[in-house]
């Protein structure tokens, strides 16, 4: 063996352990995640409730991932700012998008109907879709998703108001809570980089 | 020539003096900066505008109106966070927002924001209209509001 074969051969090796060791450190690092991350995975509620074309299960959506949000449409603010911005993660994910769902449940059944639901969450990205149901299927789904949501008076213009959580729910591909993120505006507001970042950590590796 | 130099630095200092007091005139001098509203669709009665508003005066002032042919109504609102995470919605007390001089107060999502009572057009990005505002001290100010994604 020449000595510069030897060389060569040395390079070599250490060509591949660098790209080994870059390979261990991208699939073992930690990623900071900015949701809340749920350590021991529960089976998400399944609900069924009422969209534009049908009666719509959690269940329908198993092999996606599914984000789910409380709001309704009377809501100028945080609902809107909420759904742009979920829009903007679905633009970050890339090809990724297609196997994530975006789903709006409403806080307000009384004025929320399937249609008004579906024209409002389709308006932000057109795979987004919005779900209404009996007051009573309501309070039953934001009980078990720990929703906070209380009716009250606004101005004679606004009709009653609604306050409600503003957090997004992920459930994984096998109907499990994953991550609880906080909203996307105010003080401690994450950006919809730092969401769509979380999702592909997690939709690469599960 | 040593003159002519100091002379030059009397001079601009003296120029610097009246700037500054030019610069922050008696009485409220308001300033509105990146009026914008959010896009949403016509199924969504009301819509939410946001700008800027400084204060540049000495005096303080505040908003007490505004109004458009984009909506039937524009009320102030904030939004809050309520004890345990969730989000309140309430009208700004007195219907007036406060302006300080020297400050400028934001209204951004998740904060103050104007409420667009029954919009009359479509919030399309792109679209523009006129909005009047009003003080209690300075004369109204009609600004063009962009509407964004």
């Amino acid at each position: 063996m020449t000595k510069k074969r030897s060389n060569l051969l040395w390079l070599l090796g250490l060509v591949v352990l660098l790209a080994l060791a870059g390979w261990t450190a991208w699939r073992f690092w930690p990623h900071r995640f900015v949701g809340t991350i749920i350590q021991s995975p529960q089976p998400a509620y399944d609900f069924e409730l009422m969209s534009v074309n049908g009666p719509v299960r959690l269940s329908d959506f198993r092999g996606k991932w599914v984000l789910l949000f409380f709001g309704y449409t009377y809501c100028p603010d945080v609902c809107p700012t909420t759904l742009a911005d979920l829009a903007r993660v679905m633009d970050l994910l890339g090809p990724k998008a297609k196997d994530l769902q975006v789903i709006m449940i409403s806080v307000d059944p009384e004025r929320d109907t399937p249609e008004r639901m579906a024209e409002y969450a389709s308006y932000f990205h057109p795979s987004f879709i919005g779900l209404t149901g009996t007051p009573e299927q309501i309070r039953e789904v934001a009980t078990q998703y720990g929703v906070y949501y209380y009716r009250h008076e606004g101005t004679p213009e606004t009709g009653y108001l609604v306050d409600h959580s503003a957090f997004t729910v992920l459930i994984n591909p096998e109907g499990y809570l994953k991550v609880i993120f906080p909203p996307t505006f105010g003080p401690e507001g994450i950006t919809p980089e730092q969401m769509a970042d979380d999702l592909k950590y997690l939709m690469s590796r599960e | 020539m040593f003159r002519s130099a100091r002379l030059m630095v009397l001079m601009l200092l003296f120029a610097l003096g009246l700037a500054a007091c030019t610069a922050a005139p008696k009485g409220p001098k308001i300033e509105v900066q990146d009026p914008w509203a959010r896009s949403s669709p016509m199924a969504a009665e009301m819509g939410a505008i946001y700008m800027k508003l400084a204060n540049k005066g000495s005096e303080a002032d505040a908003l007490i109106g505004a109004s458009t042919e984009a909506c039937k109504m524009v009320e102030f609102h904030e939004t809050y966070q309520k004890e345990g995470g969730a989000m309140g919605m309430r009208p700004v007390e007195g219907g007036r927002i406060p302006l300080p001089p020297g400050e400028t107060v934001e209204l951004k999502p998740g904060g103050l924001h104007m409420m667009c009572m029954h919009k009359q057009i479509p919030f399309e990005p792109g679209t523009k209209f006129q909005l009047t505002l009003t003080f209690e001290k300075h004369e109204p100010i009609t600004v063009e509001v962009e509407v964004r994604k």
